[in-house]
């Protein structure tokens, strides 16, 4: 009852006969899962909850343990009331959390001291024996990244963690983003953890590959006859990919100072999301082959060299304004924000990829804080027909064929496309066809966090980012951060709260003859 | 939302009903997939497939929350056909919609249009039916009535892209045989059994104990298989259908049947089936699974789910002794049937297991009977 680990979809043991025709993903594996900073944000709104809604689907081992630590000193009865009150708030039934309750235990401890780990150790061995645990073993490290190096280098000095070795019990680290601020920090962390940890043992998270409507993008794309043969450079006239905030930076100015758009969103969400648009077929539905085609695209990026860091980017930062009807301070009289800062809260980038199908199809990747709504898409903006058939008829122009990716919210699929105005005269309109999660399936997408814990937990790794994957995306965003830094780069323009961005950012994209789409 | 009272059936007439109801719901003109209303938020009317389900009317209380969580899931244009009883011989119909809350807001609203009648108004379906199904969406037969179709079912049955039944439900063994025979028939595979999505926890939890490269032999060399179950007026038909999957995967021949069990012959030999009565069970449920082999490879090993418990046990006395619980991922009727929707590969596991079942069922039946 150790099922090895494998891709995305299970292999059926070729000598169990039993085993034909099961489609069924297996259950989870009896393990304990450690978290690091069990008091804070992270676990409160997306670990515990996903936790007790993965029991709700009886996918939870019921040996699983839970074992919360951190530096806040409270006894486990403490924590779970803690916990309690969290889920309830996100209506989580209360039998299900009395459930996840009862696996749940707590230790307080200083990461930097080494007799933490001794105790954790000990109290997660009583646990494993406790509740007939093999030692499976999971740490989620919900701490901020300036902790991972020193965990990390605990966890395995206190033999806590089993090397990995095919058919014993295993342990995993699982890491959140960001993975390091630059390409620099990125490969010191993969260093780190490859110190105590194999990279067959590493789960980086990024919670957009979780998302139902980002792993429909391969679906869409290879599972349909109809849109792959339109998916190159002979029908897509160019692709539009935004990650629109209406937030601003909330208590996270310390961090955001540093980071800014592009680290807090280029590095990660949206290059996954460009990978994941552009990359070719993989081979094998399984973990690594879909990550190769996603390093392919990557490396297939055309380099920022400084002149492209001006010409190719559109840089901005919010001012006073209004989102949603509510005031909204600038960027600069944010809390914990430099009154002079010059971190971007707005970015506009355009790709070039140098591969047979994608050359001469520009990729505009844009994101942005306290924007006009809170949208996630990617907009496929196909070429128009060959010949103006209707121009005789005076329509000189016709709207492109759109295909949206609605990634969030209202998660779905759209394609518009022109269509004759009822009536004597011929005009051509504009109109959509939807596709709807919600509508089509009853329910909205489950949380990314349910899928990427139980994948964790079966060993799947197709929705994790790799070391090289991390690293190259780091290469690309520090080609033009680094030329920012010097001084160089396109300037910082401003935009005020709620709306789409800076004007810099329309001009930038009309010189190429193109607009943005409406979200 | 409010429905329109029952009618003669005339189609014009419930069309207009349709969009009365949705223009109601709306305060605007109908037809909208979407609309607002300051009181309930957006309403999305929303259809994946057309949904026609037999039901005894004397049982549709029964299965009312079972359709309402499957439009929930698989929202539907849901055709109620509800024929016998008292009824009137002419064909009534009345709308109304199975709309489902958000949790962000708003409501998801599945279509439902129920026809009903005496025995004398059952031909008359189908082409109310075929007039009321929405093109170019798929069509779902779900047939909860149990009993051996008549003509005008079987012609809905016919006309249909799937057809869903219910051993479980069959009121005896000889009707839930009329069932595997059509499976076993169907080329297309269109005919599926829900009992055998029902069993899938059972066959899951017994498969991956012969998962690991030690016990992969001793799956081949089972000589001894016992179903355990509750008291019942006849033996729970499922007990054929997971003999039938054992016997088919593993390349058992029944060899003769006997009131309590069968014989077959297997590759390695023999293997003595037996259902057995177990005093605490659930009437009619399914107990416990014991599998035993001997030499090479000696394995004892018992499957044990309690009903509505969420876990199974899984006893090994042999090779070496443990006891585990595992998840008991439990399906109800409208997971079954959501499951079979979203599945569109061929099944030859079922019709083969269902091709067993039906070589059980001779002398098994007699008992039963």
């Amino acid at each position: 009852m150790n099922p090895a680990p494998t891709g995305a979809a299970e292999a059926v043991p070729a000598d169990n006969p039993l085993r034909e025709g099961s489609v069924t993903l297996r259950a989870a594996e009896p393990c304990a899962i450690v978290v690091f900073g069990a008091t804070g944000d992270l676990a409160h709104k997306k670990l515990i909850p996903a936790l007790c809604r993965i029991s709700a689907s009886n996918a939870l081992h019921p040996r699983t343990a839970v074992l919360g630590t951190s530096r806040r000193a409270m006894t486990a009865d403490e924590f779970r009331k803690d916990m309690g009150a969290a889920v309830a708030e996100q209506g989580i039934d209360p039998r299900e959390w009395r459930r996840v309750a009862e696996r749940i235990d707590y230790i307080p401890a200083d990461f930097d001291d080494p007799a933490s780990y001794a105790a954790i150790k000990q109290r997660l061995e009583a646990l494993e024996k406790e509740r007939g645990l093999p030692g499976n073993r999971i740490f989620h490290l919900a701490v901020p990244p300036a902790a991972f190096e020193t965990i990390i280098g605990n966890l395995g000095a206190a033999g806590l963690v089993h090397p990995h070795a095919e058919g014993s019990p295993w342990a995993r680290v699982v890491v959140e983003k960001p993975f390091g601020h630059d390409l620099t920090s990125a490969r010191e962390l993969n260093r780190c953890l490859h110190s105590v940890f194999d990279e067959r043992q590493i789960f980086r998270i990024d919670h957009y590959l979780g998302k139902e409507s980002v792993q429909n993008i391969l679906i869409l794309r290879l599972g349909n006859g109809f849109f792959e043969p339109l998916w190159n450079n002979r029908y897509v006239d160019h692709v539009q990919i935004t990650v629109a905030e209406t937030l601003g930076v909330e208590q996270r100015a310390a961090y955001y100072e540093r980071a800014g758009v592009s680290r807090d969103i280029l590095q990660n969400h949206l290059m996954q999301l460009l990978s994941l648009t552009a990359m070719e077929p993989p081979s094998r539905f399984e973990a690594d082959s879909v990550r190769d085609e996603k390093v392919k695209v990557l490396r297939a990026i055309r380099p920022f060299d400084p002149e492209d860091a001006v010409l190719k980017t559109v840089r901005g930062q919010y001012e006073a304004g209004a989102v949603a009807g509510e005031p909204a301070p600038g960027y600069r009289e944010e809390p914990g924000v430099d009154p002079k800062s010059q971190t971007e809260t707005y970015l506009a980038v355009r790709f070039d990829i140098d591969n047979w199908r994608w050359a001469g199809v520009p990729f505009y990747l844009r994101s942005g804080k306290r924007l006009a709504k809170r949208a996630t898409e990617i907009e496929i903006v196909f070429r128009q027909p060959p010949y103006a058939l209707f121009r005789t008829a005076g329509i000189d122009h016709l709207e492109p064929n759109v295909l949206r990716l609605r990634i969030q919210p209202d998660e779905g699929v759209s394609v518009s496309f022109g269509a004759k105005s009822p009536g004597a005269a011929l005009h051509i309109d504009p109109v959509r066809m939807d596709f709807y999660y919600l509508t089509a399936f009853g329910s909205d997408p489950p949380d990314a966090y349910d899928r990427l814990l139980l994948d964790c937990n079966r060993g799947d790794m197709t929705l994790f980012a790799r070391k090289d994957e991390v690293e190259l995306a780091w290469e690309i965003v520090d080609s033009i951060t680094k030329t920012w830094e010097k001084g160089q780069g396109s300037p910082l323009a401003t935009y005020p709260a709620g709306t789409w961005g800076p004007r810099e950012a329309d001009a930038w994209i009309a010189k190429d003859g193109r607009k943005w789409l409406h979200l | 939302m409010e429905g329109v009272p029952s009618r003669p059936f005339d189609l014009a007439e419930l069309e207009k009903d349709l969009r009365a109801m949705w223009r109601s719901t709306a305060g605007s003109p109908g037809g909208a997939p979407s609309v607002e209303t300051p009181r309930t938020g957006s309403v999305y009317r929303a259809a994946m497939s057309n949904l026609v389900v037999h039901v005894d009317p004397e049982r549709h209380a029964r299965f009312a929350r079972v359709l309402v969580e499957i439009t929930r899931r698989q929202p539907s244009r849901l055709l109620l056909v509800e024929i016998g009883g008292h009824g009137s011989s002419e064909l009534y119909a009345e709308v109304a919609a199975l709309c489902h809350l958000r949790a962000a807001g708003g409501h998801v609203c599945s279509e439902q249009i129920i026809l009903r009648g005496n025995a004398e108004a059952g031909p008359l379906v189908p082409s109310a039916v075929r007039a009321l199904l929405l093109g170019n969406l798929p069509t779902v037969f779900l047939d909860l009535h149990g009993g051996e179709p008549g003509p005008w079912v079987q012609e809905l049955a016919d006309r249909a892209d799937l057809v869903l039944s219910d051993t479980s439900e069959s009121p005896t063994l000889e009707d839930a045989g009329s069932v595997w025979r059509a499976i076993a028939a169907d080329t297309d595979h269109r005919v599926r059994d829900l009992a055998w999505s029902r069993l899938t926890p059972w066959r899951e939890i017994l498969a991956e104990g012969f998962d690991s490269a030690h016990l992969a032999s001793a799956c081949r060399n089972l000589n001894e298989v016992t179903f355990e179950h509750g008291a019942a007026e006849t033996l729970p038909s499922c007990l054929l259908l997971l003999a039938g999957w054992l016997a088919s995967r593993l390349g058992w021949r029944v060899r003769m049947t006997e009131r309590d069990g069968a014989t077959f012959d297997a590759p390695h030999g023999s293997v003595r089936l037996r259902f057995e009565l177990h005093p605490e069970a659930a009437a009619g449920s399914l107990h416990r699974i014991h599998v035993r082999s001997g030499a090479p490879q000696a394995l004892d090993l018992r499957v044990t789910h309690e009903p509505a418990h969420r876990e199974a046990v899984v006893e090994v006395s042999a090779p070496a002794p443990r006891r585990m619980e595992v998840p008991f991922h439990y399906r109800d009727l409208a997971e079954c049937v959501v499951t079979e929707m979203h599945r569109h590969e061929p099944n030859p596991q079922l019709t083969s297991a269902a091709q067993c079942a039906l070589a059980l069922l001779p002398t098994i039946g007699d008992r039963a009977a």
